[in-house]
């Protein structure tokens, strides 16, 4: 059995080497990543995304480790920077905490700690990388002894090398670490002693550095910090006072994932940084999203490369990524013989019959002749959309047998070529959800086809496309295909492969705690109500995953549900706000993410947009018992089934009431 | 050469547990509804008999035993251990002391051994009840709610290095794939090794593991699915020889920046974490995580099925020459 190519979804599992050898530019005529996310600029940039943005691989690549290996090192001017790469993670901010002692010193701890943890990563990032520099050799001494200065109170001898420097740094960060250590059990932080102000170590070591040696001051000192979500608000609120109070050479690059990210808050008289004064966001799944061709583009070429280094398709990247299409069995008709083959009756016939005699009073012959002005009986498709527009004339004051011979005409029209009109507009809106209607009337399973089927479906994140294809290959192996290699993946693999990628992205992007917990009910809620009016009698938007809602008069627990799935990456904001000509609330558009729609049996395209009621909004993102959301499922999905009304005789809701 | 393997580790029935017993001054276990936690406490016949009341179980003030029963502040495990000796007045240095960990969290259980070795106690007995078997099989939840924390294990916190290019984490598989999830998420850019209680404490229960654990493939990536570890799944002392043997392999290989533990999987795999930690690895780049929940499922198994006893020595690592 081959490798699958697409087993490694993360760049945490490549080397620094293989980063190096399969990177893919995104947009490279317009300057690719260095554009996007400039690492020479002296603003600091906070990168935002989803898990599976590709931020990491993206840091690492500006890693001073990557910059070596891919030549760029010879000369500090060759690419004007040196990325002194950290991972959060590693500081293991969860300890200093707790204990019985107080946050305040825990706080000073960890700022020092902090402190000394960077500037022994910048040293040894710039002995790795320029160590060999004439100029740097000679004033070994010199930078030691200014970095030593920027100490309050170095203590001892000053280093006259590096080396000695470093380990000065580490024999601190040591004592540090033992004494975090034994907190658990002595419950007092003995002996420490805080040798610099806060912030200082940081930027002394690339001051130094550039004071010393001239090619080293032209440059600059980027420090990636990268998975920031691991560390709490108030540690966040360090690294937001580094941006605050940088200073060149040095400048800051910060990567978190979305619901990670907590505050823009310094410990700087607790002022606030802002947006394009003190940093530039750049979020990439959104970024990526509004910059669809070339994403598509990029996915293709991350796909190819795959393809080529795992020895699965032979050829030069771009070659491949033309042919990538032709691997996957794509939908081309929409195919009804699942229909035709079951007889002669239809089961959306039989359905509208008992709702024409039961709510329209019609006798058995009255309702078959009504269908039989419906009926094409070699397009089922057209059939539906007939039934669709009875629906939708359900409640006039004109008779259904009236309004089934207009619709007969128009679509008799519509075949004949003559009058496409109105009635062709009703197919080109309605045919892929009526076809979905089909499907599962029949119990056949919606497919999601191809390769750019996949790229919608990934949502912006390059993992989830990684993903869909692991799970794809997987099924097309243990199907017994060969794919990649002559005949196209099957529709069997693609679909399950799809299913199990939508399953596990719901599983695997809920936040930690009660947060996620809350998360998962919300999608769940709302996948459950899209759900079942997409395959209402009458759904009251075409293709709908996007609804949209006015947040601020939300219950507190349901505003929060939402912001956590948008930041969980469930949800993408599709519009921010916009207000409402009637009423004059601020409405925001949400979109489920599109890798959630196969596990919900949606569509990937966007089409209409749902609006929820404050009362509704509530029931699915705030707190309430299930049995209170399932009622106001119910009474919203009996508004677009017949008879289309919201409650029965008797029954009193308020959709539109505050119950939150 | 180190050799955990000679500790001394031997089967119990009921009527033997009373009678090894008289020796010990202090007895303690975790209480739960388990059948195998509470028959080995009615049958022990230490001088003290304590029960601790792990707040995480959630029960009620008339589920719990009100006699030598000690229900400790809230806090995190060095508070739990530090607030029931001040309430139990005990000296658990100055007595034979026997703790069985079957009902135990294991964050607690670990830390115990780091108190008792900063305490200088030489030798510690523990008990552990295998079950006949879990009651939802591959699907037995543990944990009851979302994990709220990942962190480290209090007096396990190492030294780390800034140098995370070769970091390694070895997991101790368990039935939970959820904790399995989130320990391997927080150390994500680590390389990952899953190790596995084989033989497990019943024929099936091996599978379901390995059922659980396929549930978090994606996020332990393609290292730990490759390259896998096996211990006995009751037994600590092959856990921490498996333990050691491994990380002596890796750095053998290439320096290992730091190591990370997570115990997930039965009590005395935990022990064995943490045996090996207490014994290898203090003041080291060696940590031990663990994903915290905040409550724990009060029964999660059926019947006993065999009891282990095993003495633990933690003033230092025997050789197998010395044996």
């Amino acid at each position: 059995m081959r490798n699958n190519p697409f087993n490694v979804t993360k760049a945490v599992d490549f080397s620094d080497e293989q980063i190096a050898r399969t990177w893919v530019d995104f947009a490279s005529d317009n300057g690719g990543f260095f554009a996007i996310a400039d690492p020479t600029s002296p603003m600091p940039r906070i990168l935002l995304g989803g898990k599976g943005s590709g931020r990491t691989h993206l840091m690492r690549y500006y890693s001073a480790r990557l910059q070596r290996l891919r030549g760029a090192t010879s000369s500090p001017k060759t690419e004007g920077y040196i990325g002194i790469y950290l991972r959060c993670s590693g500081l293991n901010a969860g300890r200093f905490g707790g204990k019985g002692i107080e946050p305040e010193a825990w706080q000073a701890l960890f700022v020092y700690y902090m402190d000394l943890w960077l500037a022994q990563l910048a040293i040894s990032t710039v002995v790795e990388t320029f160590g060999e520099m004439p100029e740097l050799i000679a004033q070994e001494d010199a930078i030691a002894r200014l970095v030593a200065h920027a100490f309050d109170d170095f203590g001892g001898e000053l280093p006259s090398t590096l080396l000695g420097l470093e380990t000065r740094l580490h024999g601190w960060q040591r004592e540090l670490d033992l004494v975090i250590n034994n907190a658990a059990i002595t419950r007092r932080l003995d002996a420490i002693q805080i040798r610099a102000a806060r912030g200082r170590l940081p930027l002394a070591v690339p001051k130094a550095f550039a004071a010393c040696v001239p090619d080293l001051s032209e440059i600059i000192w980027l420090y990636l910090l990268d998975e920031l979500e691991n560390l709490t608000d108030e540690q966040q609120r360090y690294v937001q006072t580094l941006i605050r109070e940088k200073e060149p050479p040095a400048s800051f690059m910060v990567g978190s994932r979305l619901y990670g990210f907590r505050t823009t808050r310094t410990l700087s008289a607790d002022e606030e940084n802002k947006e394009g004064s003190e940093f530039e966001p750049l979020r990439l799944d959104r970024f990526y999203l509004t910059h669809e061709s070339e994403f598509a583009e990029f996915c293709r070429r991350v796909i190819a490369q795959r393809l080529i280094e795992e020895g699965a398709v032979p050829g030069q990247r771009d070659a491949v990524a033309e042919q990538l299409d032709g691997f996957f069995v794509t939908d081309g008709e929409r195919d009804t013989s699942f229909v035709t083959e079951e007889g002669a009756e239809r089961k959306y016939f039989a359905v509208l019959a008992r709702q024409l005699e039961t709510h329209q009073g019609l006798s058995e012959s009255e309702a078959a002749k009504v269908i039989a002005l419906l009926e094409v009986p070699s397009k089922p498709l057209l059939e539906k959309l007939n039934t669709l527009l009875l629906y939708q004339r359900w409640n006039t004051r004109t008779s259904m047998h009236s309004e089934a011979g207009r619709i007969s005409k128009l679509c008799a029209a519509w075949r004949d070529g003559k009058a496409t009109g109105h009635y062709g507009q009703k197919v080109k809106h309605h045919e892929p959800d009526m076809y979905a209607q089909l499907l599962r009337q029949y119990s056949r399973q919606r497919r999601y086809l191809g390769l750019e089927t996949f790229i919608t479906m990934a949502g912006g994140l390059p993992r989830n496309l990684l993903i869909i294809l692991k799970n794809v290959y997987r099924w097309a192996e243990f199907n017994g295909e060969q794919p990649f290699h002559g005949v196209p993946i099957s529709i069997a693999a693609q679909r399950d492969g799809v299913q199990e990628a939508s399953s596990w992205f719901l599983k695997d992007n809920l936040p930690l705690g009660v947060e996620g917990e809350n998360v998962e009910r919300a999608v769940s809620r709302l996948g459950a109500l899209l759900r079942a009016l997409h395959f209402a009698d009458r759904p009251p938007e075409i293709r709908m995953t996007t609804f949209s809602v006015d947040p601020s008069r939300l219950s507190l627990a349901a505003r929060e549900s939402l912001r956590d799935a948008e930041r969980a990456s469930m949800l993408l904001t599709e519009d921010r706000g916009h207000r409402d000509k009637n009423d004059a609330s601020v409405t925001v558009k949400y979109r489920l993410n599109p890798m959630l729609c196969p596990y919900f049996d949606l569509p990937l395209t966007v089409g209409g947009t749902l609006k929820l009621s404050t009362g509704e909004a509530n029931a699915v993102f705030g707190e309430k018992a299930p049995e209170e959301f399932d009622r106001i499922r119910r009474a919203r999905v009996r508004r677009a089934n017949v008879p289309f009304r919201a409650h029965r005789a008797g029954e009193q809701i308020d959709l539109l009431s505050d119950v939150g | 050469m180190l050799d955990y393997t000679v500790y001394y580790r031997r089967r119990l029935d009921l009527d033997a547990l009373r009678e090894t017993s008289r020796d010990w001054g202090l007895f303690i276990s975790a209480y739960n509804d388990s059948e195998r936690v509470q028959r080995p406490f009615e049958a022990v016949q230490s001088a003290t008999k304590h029960w601790l009341i792990h707040r995480e179980y959630q029960f009620s003030a008339h589920e719990v035993p009100t006699c030598d029963a000690y229900t400790p502040a809230e806090g995190n495990e060095a508070d739990f251990w530090r607030s029931y000796v001040d309430l139990a007045g005990v000296d658990l240095a100055s007595q034979e002391l026997c703790i069985d960990a079957t009902g135990f969290m294991r964050p607690h259980l670990a830390f115990l051994l780091v108190l008792l070795k900063q305490a200088g106690v030489g030798r510690v007995h523990f008990l552990y009840t295998d079950p006949e078997r879990y009651v939802k099989a591959e699907n037995t939840q543990f944990t009851k709610g979302p994990v709220t924390e990942v962190r480290q294990i209090a007096g396990f916190e190492g030294i780390h290095s800034t140098d995370t290019s070769n970091d390694l984490l070895i997991i101790g598989a368990g039935y939970d794939h959820q904790l399995i999830r989130r320990i391997a998420e927080f150390k994500e850019y680590s390389r990952k090794l899953q190790l596995f209680g084989l033989p497990s404490l019943q024929p099936s229960m091996y599978q379901e593991s390995v059922i659980s654990a396929s549930r978090a493939a994606e996020s332990l990536g393609s290292s730990a699915q490759d390259d896998v570890l096996f211990a006995p799944a009751s037994d600590p002392f092959v856990t921490a020889q498996v333990l050691h043997e491994r990380v002596e392999r890796e750095r053998g290989r290439r320096r290992v920046t730091n190591l990370y533990l997570s115990a997930l999987g039965t009590k005395p795999q935990v022990l064995g974490f943490a045996l090996y930690f207490v014994t290898e690895c203090l003041e080291s780049s060696t940590s031990l995580l663990f994903p915290y929940a905040e409550r724990y499922t009060q029964e999660t198994s059926k019947g006993i099925s065999r009891i282990w006893h095993y003495t633990l020595e933690l003033d230092g690592a025997r050789s197998s020459e010395q044996t």
